[in-house]
């Protein structure tokens, strides 16, 4: 390979890396409910792959690949923190905020605290078929688990998922969304 | 014991959801579905999870500024510089229980100078100080981008809205402001001015009366309205 090609290659996965900034944000926000977190784990993460990309054999797996990434960098933070992460509590308070007083934010933050509820493994898998619709062969991949495991831990994300909301529902005025799971009809 | 032939475990119906089934057990699932309204329900219950999940990440909190690509190859990232940056989307947040600590001059030149680019984007104001000071300068700035749009020829709306101390500027018999109010309006026909009618109120329990000059409306809620526009896509701004 000549100069130029290593140059235009570069440029190229540069490119491709910056295209899946939004999702592997959207990935990291999900996972640890804060956007400062998420940024310096998405920065970190670019970061990386930026060192690692002659391992990268293949573009077309980039998406996994930097997942697979996102997850190291995720899991090297729990450890830092002692798996007790500081969630900024005021995004989830209940005092009334510009955005708690609509309810489209409010069912929003709901499903948010109830996915903070869920173990991290739980919601690692949820979060990639949900949001990412990675197969289970992809997350199976990306998490370096069982593609079993993998069925698994989603089912068992989705059931704990629904009792947290119907909780919630029962326990909260404008719970009317999540009451919806019991009759919601499509 | 004779299992119900129609019977679907949770992890099939996932599988299913998520597409991850061959076509004959895709077929074995819809049929269930078809014939039975208990599997009916569990599948309609996963599809609304999915999309409550996919709702509510849909637009995740974020920090402006933060996915500059520039920052991640190359300078040492500062997350203080970096929050400074986020005053403009966050600022509803920070102003309306802060009421305070945010540079409006230094906003409004922003603003001002976007004025003059191609980009377009209607503004609301919110003032809670009765500090003349600021109100002058609030003013100032909001006149510098009627006129710049106006000079482009730009369809552009600006809402100044009040409560707290900000509604000083709008308060017959109090505000000293009304000239510029009554200037401003008389010239502009895309500006105006909002006082909150729960900061009224809450000013008549107290036995203050209130009359507003004959320019200002009357939003029923400055929050509510500054919701509103946001979520029409307007920037806001704490002065």
């Amino acid at each position: 390979m000549n100069l130029f090609d290593a140059l235009c290659k570069g440029r190229e996965f540069e490119q491709a890396l910056a295209k899946n900034r939004e999702r592997l944000y959207r990935i990291a926000f999900a996972w640890s409910h804060s956007s400062d977190i998420a940024d310096d784990l998405v920065q970190e993460t670019c970061a990386k792959a930026l060192r690692q990309r002659k391992q990268l054999r293949d573009v077309e797996s980039l998406g996994p690949w930097l997942f697979r990434i996102l997850k190291n960098t995720w899991h090297d933070y729990l450890r830092c923190k002692k798996e007790t992460i500081e969630y900024d509590e005021s995004v989830y308070a209940d005092e009334q905020t510009p955005e708690s007083v609509n309810s489209r934010y409010e069912t929003i933050q709901q499903v948010r605290h109830a996915m903070q509820c869920l173990p991290i493994g739980q919601r690692e898998v949820l979060t990639l078929v949900d949001l990412e619709r990675c197969s289970y062969a992809e997350v199976a991949e990306i998490l370096e688990i069982p593609a079993g495991t993998v069925m698994s831990r989603l089912c068992r994300a989705r059931r704990h998922l629904k009792e947290i909301l119907l909780d919630q529902g029962a326990s909260q005025e404008g719970g009317a969304d999540v009451i919806k799971l019991r009759s919601h009809r499509l | 014991m004779k299992q119900n032939k129609h019977f679907i475990s949770d992890e099939e119906l996932n599988a299913f959801l998520d597409e991850q089934l061959d076509a004959n057990e895709r077929d074995r699932v819809l049929a269930a579905i078809n014939a039975d309204s208990d599997v009916s329900q569990r599948m309609n219950e996963l599809r609304l999870l999915r999309d409550m999940v996919q709702h509510a990440y849909e637009k995740p909190s974020r920090r402006e500024n933060a996915d500059q690509y520039g920052a991640v190859v190359g300078k040492p990232y500062t997350r203080w510089a970096i929050a400074a940056c986020m005053v403009l989307c966050f600022g509803v947040v920070l102003g309306w229980f802060g009421h305070q600590g945010i540079s409006t001059e230094r906003q409004l030149a922003n603003l001002s100078d976007a004025s003059m680019q191609a980009k377009m984007t209607n503004v609301i104001l919110h003032l809670t100080s009765a500090n003349s000071e600021k109100i002058n300068a609030t003013l100032d700035r909001a006149e510098q981008m009627l006129a710049g749009y106006k000079a482009e020829g730009k369809d552009f709306q600006l809402e100044i809205v009040a409560n707290d101390g900000g509604l000083t500027l709008m308060r017959e018999g109090v505000s000293s402001f009304q000239p510029r109010i009554k200037g401003l309006t008389e010239k502009y026909d895309n500006v105006t001015f909002l006082a909150c009618a729960k900061a009224i109120e809450h000013l008549q329990e107290k036995g203050v009366e209130v009359e507003l000059l004959p320019e200002v409306s009357i939003a029923p809620s400055a929050l509510k309205q500054i919701i509103q526009r946001m979520q029409q896509d307007w920037k806001y701004i704490k002065a």
